[in-house]
């Protein structure tokens, strides 16, 4: 899993230390589930790009 | 004169001048507003001349519609044309925009009277609208609770009668939220119905604007003055506009009605849960029949959520990273979870995105509307982070969008109606959700509801 906390540094965080544990822990959560649903996704999904109206009616 | 059909009847049969009106929610917002601070700017030079200008159209024969002369205001993420537009934040504190979003412009050209900015989580960025630079807002059911967020302020107004409507935005909750929390309607329309032009963006594909009103048809006539494409707003629709505003009876037994089977009745309030099953059940009488429908994974839906969001605020306000000290912690913390966000992951949350879309518009194949609950509890108290359900004890932020941020993923319409009250007087909201671009059916099952049980015309006692 990502160290999110080495991450926020390596990008110039202005946030102090035990500002990163509340940018850490939610994000650690996260990612636990968002990786278990990316396996759900087939190849050919493309990403939505126009949301909910379709193309022809813009 | 209650409502805005009721003021607009005033107006056409000369009982009462737009003058009037709008001397009344002056007067109301200078007796409630040191206690709510729902109005971080009012612009009474701005509503006299609005409603001197309607009371002399009308008395020329000049008639703009339901608005016409009717005091509403707009959410401070709403750029106004030379009036402060602060988003809530210190970054914005002297902002003077030198445009005006299309909805306020289009609010305008219907003759609306404007009151002023309402106050509002910093950055639209929260649930709670306790803001660290301009003070909390407050509910007007209890001013130690939290009148919901972002768009706080908003729903403190309309249920302190301090405006007829007020505008808000909603990227994962920010209408509905602070509509359940105070007992108003608040409808967010489908994503590109109503556009987002001159609206300070908090994401680029959650965002949506719509009216919190006192009635449905209230914001059925809101909706009506401002849907419609806008060339400004790449992403509004050039769908037809229909007709929204319900019928004085609706007869609704044409909807098929679902109610979800799963997800949206997990830990809930029991009073929460008591009184959106009463709620049901009338809808059951109302249109005939009810059905049990199994939808897709909304904590997945919630997950996909959350990453869009965090990454793409975080894009939004990447410009002002050097003066991310002069925003609020809670805030801060979230802009630095999406600068961190991995592009891959942003993507893939959009492949998902479009995946979880397609299963969930299968549901509205079944069904015309589906009928949830808007929170699990009540309004918190100010400061309190956290919320305790059925002895489990949850983040307030994520317990309180956890039942509507999945809704602006998929994009479609749905509106809070009051529904009831919990234990502790607080009210409670039912989310009415429909497919895209179902506005109408929605507002038409809400008008039926609200016509039978009325829940709008408590007026909060506004104790402490």
């Amino acid at each position: 899993m990502t160290d999110w906390k080495q991450m926020a540094r390596m990008r110039g965080t202005k946030l102090r230390e035990e500002e990163l544990d509340k940018v850490a822990g939610p994000l650690e959560a996260l990612e636990k589930r968002f990786r278990e649903l990316e396996k759900g996704l087939a190849l050919e999904t493309e990403p939505v790009n126009f949301y909910v109206v379709p193309e022809g009616e813009r | 004169v209650r409502t805005i059909l009721e003021a607009g009847e005033a107006l056409r049969t000369r009982k009462v001048s737009s003058a009037e009106l709008t001397r009344e929610m002056l007067g109301r917002i200078e007796k409630e507003n040191p206690r709510l601070n729902a109005f971080l700017t009012v612009t009474p030079e701005r509503a006299w001349a609005d409603a001197s200008r309607a009371d002399a159209e009308l008395a020329a024969g000049v008639d703009r519609g339901p608005l016409h002369g009717i005091p509403i205001a707009l959410k401070d993420v709403f750029c106004t044309k030379g009036i402060r537009t602060t988003v809530g934040s210190r970054l914005f504190g002297e902002h003077v925009p030198e445009v005006e979003s299309a909805v306020g412009e289009r609010l305008a050209a219907a003759g609306a009277v404007l009151l002023g900015k309402t106050h509002m989580h910093e950055l639209a960025y929260g649930v709670t609208s306790n803001n660290p630079h301009y003070g909390p807002v407050r509910n007007p059911w209890g001013l130690d609770r939290v009148p919901g967020g972002s768009s706080g302020g908003s729903g403190a107004a309309v249920a302190a009668r301090m405006a007829y409507m007020a505008m808000g935005s909603d990227t994962g909750g920010s209408i509905r939220v602070p509509a359940a929390f105070c007992n108003t309607v608040g409808l967010k329309p489908t994503h590109g119905r109503v556009s987002r032009y001159g609206v300070m963006p908090l994401d680029f594909t959650l965002d949506h604007m719509g009216p919190l009103t006192l009635t449905v048809r209230d914001a059925a006539v809101c909706l009506q003055a401002m849907a419609g494409a806008d060339e400004r707003d790449q992403t509004s629709s050039r769908r037809a506009v229909e007709a929204y505003v319900p019928a004085e009876r609706v007869d609704g037994r044409r909807l098929r009605i679902g109610v979800p089977e799963n997800h949206y009745f997990d830990r809930l309030d029991p009073a929460v849960a008591k009184a959106v099953e009463a709620m049901i059940d009338l809808a059951g009488k109302l249109f005939g029949s009810v059905e049990k429908v199994r939808v897709p994974d909304v904590e997945a839906l919630n997950t996909v959520g959350r990453v869009i969001l965090l990454a793409e605020a975080s894009a939004a306000m990447e410009r002002y990273f050097e003066r991310f000290d002069e925003i609020g912690a809670d805030v801060r913390v979230l802009l630095e979870q999406g600068r961190l966000i991995p592009a891959a992951d942003y993507i893939n949350a959009q492949r998902l995105r479009r995946q979880m879309r397609d299963e969930f518009f299968a549901v509205f194949e079944r069904v015309d509307l589906l009928l949830t609950p808007v929170t699990p509890t009540g309004a918190g108290r100010i400061g309190e982070a956290t919320v305790k359900i059925g002895g489990v004890e949850e983040d307030f932020r994520l317990a309180t969008t956890r039942l509507v941020r999945g809704v602006n993923v998929l994009g479609i319409p749905a509106m809070s109606l009051p529904c009831g009250f919990d234990g502790e007087g607080m009210p409670v909201g039912m989310q009415i959700l429909g497919r895209a671009f179902g506005e109408a059916d929605v507002l038409a099952a809400g008008a039926a509801l609200e016509d039978e049980t009325g829940y709008w015309e408590r007026e909060p006692g506004m104790a402490s």
